[in-house]
């Protein structure tokens, strides 16, 4: 019985493992709440080196952009300058807005919308296989951070947390294959589900070929799917395609916010 | 062991370099599989009982730290080591060229097999994602020359001699 063992060892061993694998690949197939043990160890192992290569690498670029390519600053001051000066009248124009729809929803006995309470998170690492697009933050159980909870920028929306170990989580962006988000064409109105394309674009789905929607249009989220709030930008309408006869168009989005480029993101507490 | 807990550092590193944020020092940093190299490396060079379990871990590491499905990336890492096993009864491959050539061809094989699986070539044609995937192992192609060539000499092959 030994020898057999031993003659055929690496046999075993791969059929062992490739099983195991399979295990945990159908397990993981029906939604899981729960990161298992070994996930959870993993993010922890790797989270402080890539929180410091992280710094390293911010403060490299940081060194590079403040200090070495200095050129065309001065213009770039004026230019940020008047849109600060345009921005700020813009702010005082909507706090009178904001101020005129807080007494007409008190007029109409609407219960006033409570702030929701926001977490900021650097990124500490990225994606490391190409055709899935997921990022690593640095704030995890410890900050009360849970699962699906909605990430966003100033921009629009990042994704959902996929993830969450005691000093990291993993986030899910929504250019994600996997992910879906229930959304409206500003503008007109018009439902769909925004998927990810697993590029840097997303698709906006079952959106009735009846229905306006055109290039450069805003689409929000519509609050339905329970994890992004009403109203939150998804993105702009990148690409319209309308086929003679389908029940649907194809319309492709490019999301407001740089998921290339991001570096510091919020997390979405929800509201109790 | 020692030969080992080396591998599992180089293994975990490569990891590191794969996930570190690259995005800070510029977006367009391209995207390259290097784990999986390493795998092919280990059975090509070092086709140990310790380097299946190191197929396996690598590839649940990046599973843990990616969005993928977990257990997807460990069973192509396990598949493309037992394919190098396997073809090695039948095939030489001693020349650095060989090795280059099954780099490109596992690489290409595996990133198909993994979109296929996850559904990301559903909302694609297949032709429009054959060019991003023959430059991607064209690139890990490159990239082992260097990774294999230092280790190409001590080579020795070890299966039946055919006449």
């Amino acid at each position: 019985m030994p020898s057999f063992f031993r003659k055929h060892q690496n046999l075993l061993i791969a059929s062992f493992l490739i099983v195991l694998a399979l295990s945990i690949y159908s397990s993981n197939l029906v939604p899981n709440d729960n990161i298992s043990f070994f996930g959870r160890i993993t993010l922890n192992i790797y989270s402080p080196p890539l929180q410091a290569i992280a710094f390293i690498l911010k403060e490299v670029r940081n060194l590079w952009f403040d200090y070495i390519f200095l050129l065309g600053v001065q213009k770039k001051n004026l230019e940020l300058q008047k849109s600060t000066d345009l921005l700020v009248e813009q702010n005082m124009r909507m706090k009178e807005v904001l101020l005129e729809n807080n007494r007409l929803r008190k007029l109409l006995f609407l219960k006033s919308r409570s702030s929701t309470k926001l977490v900021s998170a650097e990124i500490i690492g990225r994606d490391s296989v190409r055709w899935s697009k997921a990022v690593l933050i640095n704030k995890g159980r410890k900050d009360y951070i849970k699962r699906n909870q909605a990430v966003t920028t100033y921009q629009g929306i990042v994704g959902r947390i996929l993830a969450v170990a005691d000093g990291t989580s993993k986030v899910l962006l929504i250019t994600d294959i996997n992910s879906s988000v229930d959304a409206l064409v500003q503008r007109t109105r018009a439902r769909g589900i925004v998927e990810g394309r697993a590029s840097n674009l997303c698709e906006l789905k079952y959106v009735s070929s009846s229905d306006d929607v055109r290039l450069g249009d805003l689409v929000v989220t519509s609050g339905l799917c329970g994890i992004f709030p009403k109203g939150l930008t998804i993105g702009k309408v990148s690409r319209v395609e309308k086929s003679r006869f389908g029940l649907f168009q194809h319309v492709e989005l490019t999301p407001g916010a740089s998921l290339n480029k991001l570096e510091e993101v919020c997390i979405l507490f929800p509201e109790k | 062991m020692k030969q080992f807990f080396i591998l599992l550092l180089g293994g975990l590193l490569l990891v590191l370099i794969q996930a570190m944020p690259w995005n800070y020092i510029g977006p367009r940093v391209v995207q390259l599989n290097l784990s999986f190299v390493f795998v092919i490396f280990l059975a090509l060079y070092h086709p140990s009982i310790g380097s299946w379990f190191l197929a396996f871990l690598l590839g649940y590491t990046l599973d843990t730290l990616s969005g993928t499905p977990a257990g997807l990336l460990p069973l192509i890492n396990l598949i493309a080591f037992s394919f190098i096993r396997v073809a090695r009864r039948i095939i030489l491959f001693e020349s650095l060229l060989s090795q280059t050539v099954l780099v490109f061809a596992l690489s290409f094989s595996s990133d198909l097999f993994l979109l296929t699986i996850t559904k990301i070539a559903s909302s694609y044609t297949y032709g429009s994602i054959l060019k991003d995937l023959i430059a991607h192992s064209f690139l890990l192609a490159a990239l082992s020359v260097p990774l294999f060539a230092p280790f190409n000499k001590r080579v020795r092959y070890k299966g039946p001699v055919f006449k």
